[in-house]
């Protein structure tokens, strides 16, 4: 059988440094962190959180211009999916009339249904007395597990595969990995991939009971996240969304597409020993099977952009995982959980774009917050703080999530 | 409640629910056609006017009679016939 290849041809960012790939690549090499103290905004609803710190959105657009017809089943999930779906679809040129294609197809991903939608409801709901407690027919379609690729397609007019992805923070790689996987056996010729993560006190309370957010840096919240290093602490969550446009070499050159890279593998597999985590031997696996799915030898990966959240056990089983695969091969590794925290279901999508631009500028972003790498992850070959400048023809990207859920993909220059 | 009162009421109805200007409502707008509603739309009437005028839509009786609704003028018969029937108590009516 004779598979497709997969170009890169678009993609649209809202990040913490706001609404733009641009801004978000420019805060990114800057080493400016998005982290700040969220008490004044947050801290009542964060009822026994050590955590009081986050990566908001800042400056998030004005969604008032999406059609009420479609808005009215949107949470704040779904507006930020639709409207990084469409700014990929232009930024790609993809004309209007192909959208509605069968040909062109959606994945996209978010951690759960909306949870400012589920609390709305929930607050009606549960202390109502009145028969009818729920507030209007759209609540449904915000909370559903599909929400954002459901409004996308109806509010953009999609006819092709679709499919939502649930997987926390592996989400988007996910979403990537299906979308690529749908081009190369040639059942679409082009997907929206992506991912979103609203900013909800829920999320950063789970975190926390769970020990994984970051606490001891809530007068410096800049500090923090601290990925590898020594005195990191957990991680902070963030909010945005991104999208990718992939593409068949064969559609993207019949239109004349610009193309930005390559997709080349993906694998992603699970580990049943932890809910919390997944084992270094697990991500090893994922990562030797992506890197076979891809036909690309280790000594062929020029940059890895780890996920690495700065918890202190998943950054140790990441940094074994690559050790065990990559030994002593000189392979510059970062993570921009430092810059822009852990944008959860978003965070694959974002920092492989982010990888993406590091890739075509020829210029590696460091771990922000990494002065002094901890012991078990001392082994890696870090990105000097000053950034580095090399030729990158070839990255991983890493993506692990709650559940033991491990994804990577392998992204290459393209060359006919 | 007078007529015109009804008709006050499903107005501002229309405008908080759907984003409508006053000036694109008036009696004999039809609700599909031409102020581009739809079902789901229909849904989020239904439990708005349960909510304001205080009564309940009885599947069994009502559905057909929503079904046979084409205008805001048909809306507000209807208000008004419930009304008249004593199945909406004006006296408790959000104002």
């Amino acid at each position: 059988m004779k598979y497709n290849r997969v170009l890169i041809t678009g993609y649209a960012a809202i990040s913490p440094y706001g609404v733009g790939a641009g801004k978000m690549f420019d805060g990114l090499f800057d080493n400016r962190s998005c982290v700040v103290n969220v008490k004044e905004e947050m801290g009542h609803r964060l009822k026994g959180s050590n955590c009081l710190v986050a990566a908001p959105i800042q400056s998030p657009p004005d969604f008032r211009g999406i059609p009420r017809k479609h808005r009215r089943n949107m949470g704040p999930l779904a507006e930020l999916a639709y409207q990084v779906s469409l700014d990929a679809l232009s930024h790609a040129g993809i004309p209007s009339d192909q959208v509605g294609s069968p040909e062109l197809g959606l994945v996209f991903s978010s951690s759960t249904g909306s949870a400012q939608a589920m609390e709305d409801v929930f607050r009606v709901y549960l202390d109502s007395t009145a028969e009818q407690a729920l507030p209007h027919s759209g609540s449904f379609f915000k909370i559903m597990s599909h929400t954002c690729s459901a409004n996308v397609a109806h509010a953009l007019g999609i006819k092709g595969v679709t499919y939502s992805v649930n997987s926390t923070c592996a989400s988007s790689t996910q979403a990537i990995g299906i979308g690529y996987e749908q081009l190369k056996q040639g059942h679409q010729d082009i997907m929206i991939c992506g991912g979103a993560e609203e900013m909800h006190p829920l999320v950063l309370s789970i975190f926390d009971l769970l020990q994984a957010a970051s606490w001891k840096y809530n007068d410096e919240p800049t500090k923090t996240p601290r990925p590898f290093d020594a005195q990191r602490d957990g991680t902070v969550c963030g909010a945005g969304a991104g999208a990718f446009i992939l593409e068949t070499e064969e559609s993207a050159l019949k239109r004349g597409a610009q193309v930005y890279g390559e997709v080349v593998g993906y694998y992603t597999n699970i580990d049943p020993t932890s809910m919390a985590q997944s084992t270094h031997e697990s991500i090893a696996t994922c990562i030797r099977k992506g890197l076979k799915n891809a036909g690309v030898e280790t000594h062929e990966i020029d940059y890895i952009n780890a996920h690495a959240t700065a918890t202190i056990a998943g950054d140790i089983s990441e940094s074994q995982a690559l050790t065990e695969v990559f030994g002593d091969l000189d392979v510059p590794v970062s993570s921009l959980k430092g810059h822009m925290g852990h944008t959860l279901a978003a965070s694959g999508v974002l920092e492989t774009m982010a990888s993406l631009e590091m890739m075509l500028s020829g210029r590696l972003i460091p771990s922000l917050n990494l002065e002094t790498p901890a012991q078990e992850t001392a082994s890696l070959h870090h990105v000097p703080a000053a950034g580095l400048r090399k030729k990158i023809s070839c990255f991983l990207k890493n993506s692990f999530a709650f559940g033991g859920v491990n994804a990577v993909l392998i992204i290459k220059e393209y060359a006919k | 409640m007078t007529k015109e009162k009804i008709y006050e009421f499903m107005v501002g109805i229309f405008v908080e629910l759907f984003e409508l200007t006053e000036a694109e409502i008036h009696p004999e707008a039809t609700l599909f056609d031409e102020l581009g509603l739809d079902s789901l739309d229909m849904v989020d009437l239904v439990i708005e006017m349960q909510s304001q005028f205080g009564f309940k839509v009885e599947r069994t009786m009502d559905e057909e009679k929503l079904r046979s609704i084409r205008t805001i003028n048909d809306l507000c018969l209807m208000i008004e016939e419930k009304i008249k029937s004593g199945e909406i108590d004006v006296s408790g009516a959000k104002s």
